[in-house]
């Protein structure tokens, strides 16, 4: 079998890739390989076992806690850091998007600059104008609510539909944050709304199940796909599932020709030629199917001359504050499930050496649960008491850290429950990380005097690795990245890498928003044929 | 293979559940309302409720044995004790001890299979409203409209940065 483009993965980045190239030539030849299975999405019965039980529908497609003593366990771990993987990625077509809460931020500028900024991390290959119109076209592409009057990062473009306002617990933090110089603004998020431009999609009903949107008012890749396939006459775009790419095929001369997969459902290797191949696996998927396809030229895994490939893992360690509100007269509770409030005041260029940080009050930030209560048989008296008593506070954020040789993705020998490769993950905190989580445990403290609670001792802190990056990074150096800044892989001129794995830095936010600007950009390049190897620009990458 | 509807492979395409196991099912549910004195008119959800237990048979096959011997369990404990001191033992704190003539399988399925989730169900169809919210996870708030007000509570207008 032959086909112009092999694309890897079903998530976000697939999906606009795919859409993209197709909008612009919709007899384009596109092969979609998705390792993992269809999970019913929007199914009324579903989502009723989710309200019932919190399970949902993809959750035997993450991974499984590492192995300890009393349990199997999948992957390793060999950092300091917990480095987690299970609940950080879903395997399943649609990709990540399965589950991710739909944060949409943009990066700020000085984050494609931060080494030369700071001192610290490293250079995107191009600045944030060069992406800034792909962040319009992103944000519109996955619906974003958001305020377009907030210049806290330049747009040329607004958001498509307006933000939500802040709830009414959320009040109680921007009033906090007023009274101690703490900028703060709506948090985008990812929920479609209502405006004046007719969609066929749903708007987000405001039910506060968003891990599991009956109406799909929340981007899930595969609906998109689903969509967009359903909508279209699209005669050459055909999508696989329980397809496990095992390696990418070398065809010599600086070109691969295809690549070779485990079909799960029969247990046979199938080999795909294609004309063009894009890895958007994700950033650690991507990083290990390189690292298991060696080519002339590329002994220790295509892209890898620099052994830059699986190297300078980073991700976002995510903190929450317990506080303690000695009183609860408004019956503040969570009434959406999305926080709507966030503070950037501290993802500024003065704080980047440091790492930058955001400040999220959650969607619960006052605990209430009368669920419990009621199963657990208390009246209705005690309720209401609790409910106006004492009540526990949570504020969540997120911190930035910077990418080190020896924090890195690898294949581990074994198969995970899906039939992907195991991974071993190594990574550890730099020496300096508690004390900056002291001068943030100092700020959560002040935030919640101001609001009339009191800190409930030291954040809890998830090193887990739902926003891994730059384990295939961007640089037009092939000494210090994977690939250029066309997301071309060095040495190669028809292997694209389109994931998180290619962002030499994440900033403080969530990278997905960036992630659909860059496959947007990367679709464009290659349907106008402006990307280097289109125009022959083909690198020649030392021996 | 896709299907249009997530059904076990086990579970009837139509679920039988008898009109008595039904009318004692229903009562249940109002009774819970009754027992945390919830306001609004429990006859609105009905339909929902059928729904709901369709769905949980179509979702597991088992719910329709859990749905029998729950009903059986429930009437005998109200032939027992009579309607209010039979609820009244069934959802209020338990002792920890079976009230008879329940054994603790025949309450641990009352209890987990149908008061909890009636529970989940009651709270999120509108029951929340009575703890000072106007909007709850797992209810249909309704979408953010222009012009309207929001469907949740919110704080005054934001001075935003």
């Amino acid at each position: 079998m032959r086909v112009e483009t092999v694309i890897i993965g079903s998530g976000v980045a697939a999906a606009a890739l795919s859409q993209r190239l197709l909008e612009l030539d919709p007899q384009a030849s596109i092969l979609m390989l998705e390792a993992g299975p269809r999970v019913k999405t929007q199914d009324f019965g579903l989502w009723e076992n989710f309200l019932i039980t919190r399970d949902t529908p993809y959750k035997p497609y993450l991974d499984l806690p590492f192995p300890a003593q009393d349990r199997e366990g999948e992957n390793a771990n060999t950092g300091i850091a917990s480095g987690e993987m299970m609940d950080a990625r879903v395997m399943a077509y649609g990709g990540s998007t399965l589950h991710w809460g739909g944060w949409s931020f943009r990066m700020k500028p000085e984050d494609f600059r931060q080494a030369s900024t700071s001192g610290v991390g490293t250079d995107w290959p191009f600045g944030y104008d060069v992406l800034e119109p792909y962040y319009g076209e992103a944000e519109h592409y996955l619906a974003v609510s958001g305020d377009s009057a907030d210049r806290t990062v330049p747009r040329t473009r607004d958001y498509p539909f307006p933000a939500f306002p802040y709830t009414l617990q959320d009040r109680d933090f921007a009033n906090a944050f007023d009274g101690l110089g703490i900028t703060h603004g709506h948090l985008p998020i990812a929920r479609r709304g209502v405006s004046a431009v007719p969609s066929r999609h749903a708007p987000c009903q405001t039910t506060g199940t968003c891990k599991y949107c009956p109406f799909g008012a929340r981007f899930v890749a595969g609906d998109y796909l689903d969509d967009f396939r359903a909508w279209n006459d699209l005669p050459n775009f055909e999508i696989r599932l329980g397809a496990i790419v095992e390696t990418i095929i070398a065809s010599g001369s600086g070109r691969v020709d295809g690549v070779i997969y485990l079909d799960r459902d029969s247990g046979e290797e199938v080999t795909v030629q294609a004309d063009r191949v894009v890895i958007a696996a994700g950033a650690v998927e991507s990083a290990k199917l390189l690292l298991r396809s060696p080519a002339p030229g590329h002994p220790n895994g295509m892209g890898n001359q620099g052994d830059m490939v699986g190297r300078n893992l980073i991700t976002h360690p995510f903190f929450r504050f317990k506080g303690k509100l000695l009183e609860n007269p408004k019956k503040l509770q969570a009434e959406m499930d999305f926080p709507t409030l966030v503070s950037r005041h501290f993802d500024t260029e003065a704080e980047q050496a440091k790492g930058k940080f955001v400040l999220v009050p959650p969607a619960e930030a006052v605990k209430v649960d009368f669920l419990g209560q009621m199963r657990a048989g208390k009246s209705r008296s005690t309720i209401e008491a609790a409910l106006t008593g004492p009540a526990e506070l949570q504020l969540h954020g997120m911190i930035e850290i910077f990418g080190r040789p020896g924090n890195r993705i690898e294949n581990l020998i074994g198969r995970n429950r899906i039939g992907l490769h195991q991974t071993q993950v190594s990574l550890s905190p730099d020496g300096d990380h508690l004390a900056r989580m002291d001068e943030i445990r100092a700020i959560a403290a002040s935030v919640y005097v101001a609001m009339g609670a009191e800190l409930l001792g030291p954040p809890s802190i998830s090193w887990r690795i739902d926003h891994a990056a730059s384990t295939c990074r961007m640089s037009d150096d092939p000494a210090q990245g994977v690939v250029n800044s066309d997301l071309q892989v060095h040495g190669l001129d028809n292997l694209y890498v389109c994931s998180n794995a290619v962002m030499p830095s994440i900033g403080a936010v969530n990278p997905t928003v960036t992630l659909g600007a860059l496959a947007l950009r990367l679709g464009d390049r290659l349907a106008n044929g402006s990307d280097r190897a289109s125009q022959g620009l083909t690198e020649q990458v030392p021996v | 293979m896709y299907r249009s509807r997530a059904r076990h492979n086990l579970s009837p395409v139509v679920p039988r559940i008898a009109d008595e196991d039904l009318q004692t099912l229903w009562k249940l549910f109002v009774a819970i309302g009754d027992h945390w004195e919830m306001r609004e008119d429990a006859r609105t959800y009905r339909l929902r409720h059928e729904a709901f237990l369709g769905n949980r048979i179509a979702m597991n096959p088992l719910y329709q044995g859990y749905y029998h011997k729950g009903c059986e369990a429930l009437r005998s404990l109200i032939e027992q004790h009579g309607e209010e001191e039979a609820y009244r033992l069934l959802l209020g704190e338990q002792s920890g001890q079976p009230p008879p003539p329940l054994d603790s399988g025949s309450l641990e399925i009352l209890r987990k299979r149908l008061v909890e989730e009636f529970i989940a169900v009651r709270l999120a169809l509108g029951g929340f409203r009575e703890f000072g919210g106007i909007n709850y996870r797992g209810y249909f708030g309704g979408a953010l409209l222009p012009g309207a007000p929001a469907p949740y509570r919110t704080g005054e207008a934001a001075r935003e940065s």
